[in-house]
């Protein structure tokens, strides 16, 4: 299985490997600030991403881990800070940013009346792909994914595995210098979630870069080079592995301990544990 | 339950900051429910007053042949209502979507078949009760009588559920003609094929309208000159012979058509238990997927075609609208509006000034309000849009191409007419050729209109009767921009009496506002 995944990965020849640029971040926000009426979404963020790494954002639910995603993104706007994604600043030039981007977002909202066939032709033409570019890495990538009964198949009718596939197979078609991915293997099965993980790990020997958000501390522990840990809107701590596990005190630590113990959820976590034991005990009793 | 599918009625609710909704669940949440409702209640209203319009004839003149005639036309007017209704909104609820959020729940099949049966009766519910008792009160209130109150009550019971089937086995038709994806040329010319057809459909319905109130003259002078012909064949034809059973009741004429009447009713009655039957049947299996099976193909090609980014979106927006069966119409649109504009100028002898004016402003009108049902149709895709390098200027561009294209064949056709026909200014084919600029700044116009509302915050619309007002607002926007040049036109000409002249102002103008409207939206890209 595993030599299998390599050899799609393999196979997957990049025509031009991605140029490294001479920047000191791909991306650089500081002090990142969102609001949402009177909700701070994010509040003073600064995190960096170089170029050859895949960074981890790993984050609680509403922390904030989206809504940074898409201000890179130059899906939204900021309301403070600066970001800036290949020396080019989404806020006032999105269209450019989002050229050097591949975008998988939590909930892949596709097109649900076309086939994954016409999205691909729709998404590699408003990238300004050539047919045979095009043609070749989608391919590839459909056939690594093993989505091929399902290509022309409208996207409606396929399940939310499959939806997930077509999304991050139209943010790598083009060979971004960028891949921004929101919880990216969620509803990926076994197989097609090694690929991606070989393919991220690709991307970034190319001189790509990747900056992905999950739940899943495994896959952050094994793949990230760097972790950035985000917290009520900012991040708390950012690092390597090591580095973090250092940070918050003690080696052997997991990544899970890390996390909840720069998050303050330890004690919140054992405080919700012991009512939950008293309340089934109370239950069991009756 | 919202049901969406490959062919569902897409909410527009896209368009609107998103932040917001997320910030207040509950609120939006209710909001959907609020739209739903109130959409069905305004169907159900607009239903209602269709059946009470035959009526007010009868009314102010009470005869034997008003009651046919009143009676079967508003029967068929519902009918056709309620199948338009059906087609639109039964697409989604056949796709199983609605009910595949239950999969996850501890429910046995039989509990998911009485909910996707009870799914479909909501979807239905306000139409048919309006569809069943607003013709039955309005036949007890001006006749007074027990007997037709309850002729009518059968009457309509049987109409409504004759459509509601036929509405659920086409919204089955559409969509399992669609979903099951395009494996070759062939397969795309039929579904190509396919939907002009249910294009034409929903349009003819309009036609169907127009042609019933053919009927009812028909139907007096029949009843007056005792053609036995006619009467016979519409004693047998559903809804005719429920209404020659209302008419005999009330006016106390046995025929012997009421005779013919009486067997076709206790047939076409028969048969509608057999349609509740198999509407019931057909909504229980929804949940286990027999009604839409979807075969899966092998692939044997995995040829792609790129274009240019703006004909890209204008193909994509065109593919998601003919699978969308709300707007589906779309692709028979060229064919429809130079069918309305140039038929009426085919039987003139001489192609007159005002038939070409009001004939390009209703072309040109149609055409514009495409651009609100190719929006419509983006759904939930447009946010995966937001996602790709393509500018906003390169957005409302296709949407416009798209639209315009739809009204190319008037000024085509209207050339070639020019050729065939005299016209009162030899020139004047040069009207609806202005007119595509005009059509063109028209939808640019109602997009922007839509995109400015939903960027300051007024518009996160979950169904179109939510965002009535904006729909409404950029409507008026876009018939404001297609007939200033036509209205120029008039005006010039009324006040000179010089059609060059007027010619040129209505050119003019056109231009203008397709240069305007070209510099605004560069600027707010």
């Amino acid at each position: 299985m595993v030599l299998c995944v390599k050899i799609i990965v393999k196979n997957f020849k990049v025509s031009t490997s991605i140029r490294r640029p001479d920047l000191a971040g791909i991306v650089e926000a500081q002090n990142v600030t969102k609001r949402f009426g009177t909700l701070y979404a994010l509040s003073g963020l600064s995190l960096s991403v170089k170029p050859g790494e895949i960074y981890g954002l790993l984050g609680p639910n509403g922390s904030g881990k989206t809504t940074t995603i898409k201000i890179i993104s130059g899906i939204l706007q900021p309301d403070d800070g600066r970001v800036n994604v290949l020396g080019i600043d989404p806020a006032s030039d999105p269209v450019g940013a989002k050229s050097k981007i591949g975008y998988v977002p939590e909930n892949p909202l596709l097109y649900e009346s076309l086939t994954p066939r016409e999205f691909f032709e729709f998404v590699a033409s408003v990238r300004k792909m050539s047919k045979t570019d095009a043609q070749e890495r989608a391919t590839k990538l459909v056939k690594a994914f093993d989505i091929d009964q399902y290509f022309d198949s409208p996207i409606a009718t396929l399940s939310m595995g499959t939806k997930q596939k077509i999304a991050v197979i139209s943010a790598l078609i083009h060979e971004p210098p960028l891949l921004l991915m929101d919880e990216p293997l969620n509803g990926l099965d076994a197989k097609s979630s090694r690929i991606l993980k070989e393919l991220m790990a690709y991307h970034t020997e190319m001189g790509g870069s990747v900056l992905f958000s999950t739940h899943i501390m495994e896959v952050a522990e094994n793949i990230c080079t760097r972790i950035g840990i985000i917290y009520q809107g900012r991040i708390v701590a950012e690092g390597t592995m090591d580095e973090l596990r250092s940070y918050a005190g003690g080696s052997g630590t997991t990544l899970e301990q890390v996390f909840l113990r720069l998050t303050n959820e330890e004690s919140e976590i054992a405080d919700t544990i012991r009512v939950l034991r008293e309340a089934f005990s109370a239950a069991r009793v009756k | 339950m919202q049901s969406r599918g490959a062919g569902g009625f897409n909410p527009v609710f896209t368009f609107g900051d998103q932040s917001k909704a997320i910030q207040n669940r509950e609120r939006t949440i209710r909001r959907i429910i609020q739209s739903a409702r109130w959409n069905k209640l305004a169907v159900a209203l607009v239903v209602a007053f269709a059946s009470t319009v035959p009526m007010i004839g009868y009314a102010i003149n009470p005869s034997e042949g008003g009651l046919l005639a009143a009676d079967s036309l508003g029967l068929l007017m519902l009918f056709g209502y309620c199948i338009l209704y059906g087609i639109q909104v039964l697409p989604g609820l056949v796709s199983a979507e609605s009910v595949a959020s239950l999969e996850t729940l501890p429910l046995s099949v039989q509990d998911t078949s009485l909910i996707s049966t009870f799914s479909f009766v909501r979807t239905m519910d306000y139409i048919l009760i309006a569809g069943i008792v607003t013709p039955t009160i309005l036949i007890g209130i001006l006749t007074h009588s027990v007997l037709g109150t309850i002729t009518e009550l059968l009457a309509t019971s049987v109409n409504m559920i004759f459509a509601i089937a036929i509405s659920l086995y086409l919204a089955g038709m559409f969509y399992r003609n669609l979903s099951g994806g395009i494996h070759s040329k062939m397969e795309s010319v039929l579904r190509l094929g396919f939907v002009l057809m249910w294009g034409l459909l929903i349009m003819g319905l309009g036609f169907f309208f127009n042609y019933v109130s053919y009927v009812a003259p028909l139907i007096n002078t029949s009843l007056q000159d005792g053609s036995i012909a006619v009467l016979m064949v519409l004693s047998t034809l559903h809804p005719f012979s429920f209404s020659f059973m209302l008419m005999s009741s009330i006016y106390h004429q046995p025929t012997f058509f009421l005779l013919v009447s009486l067997v076709s009713i206790c047939i076409y009655s028969v048969l509608a238990l057999f349609a509740i039957r198999w509407s019931i049947s057909v909504t229980a299996t929804i949940g286990s997927y027999k009604f839409t099976a979807i075969k899966r193909h092998l692939i044997n090609n995995y040829n792609l075609h790129t274009f240019r980014p703006m004909f890209a979106y204008a193909l994509k927006d065109f593919r998601i609208a003919y699978r969308n069966p709300s707007t589906a119409f779309l692709v028979a649109a060229p064919v429809f509006e130079t069918v309305v504009v140039i038929l009426p100028l085919v039987s003139a002898n001489v192609v007159g000034t005002l038939p070409t004016l009001i004939g390009t402003f209703i072309g040109g009108l149609f055409s514009s309000f495409t651009t609100v049902g190719l929006l419509n149709a983006e759904g939930a895709g447009f946010e995966y849009t937001k996602t790709l390098p393509i500018p906003l200027k390169t957005t409302i561009h296709a949407k416009a191409m798209t639209a315009t294209v739809t009204f190319l064949p008037i000024p085509f056709v209207f050339a070639i007419l020019s050729y065939l026909k005299p016209l009162t200014h030899e020139l004047l084919y040069l009207v609806p050729i202005f007119s595509v600029f005009s059509v063109a700044s028209a939808s640019m116009a109602e997009i922007t209109v839509f995109l400015a509302m939903a960027g300051a915050g007024r518009m996160v619309a979950f169904n179109a009767s939510s965002g009535m007002l904006q729909f409404f607002l950029a409507m008026v926007v876009g018939a404001v921009i297609v007939g200033a040049p036509l209205i120029a036109f008039g005006m010039v000409e009324l006040l000179f009496g010089n059609l060059s002249l007027s010619l040129i102002s209505s050119g003019l103008i056109s231009i203008l506002e397709f240069a305007v409207m070209n510099t605004l939206i560069s600027r707010r890209s």
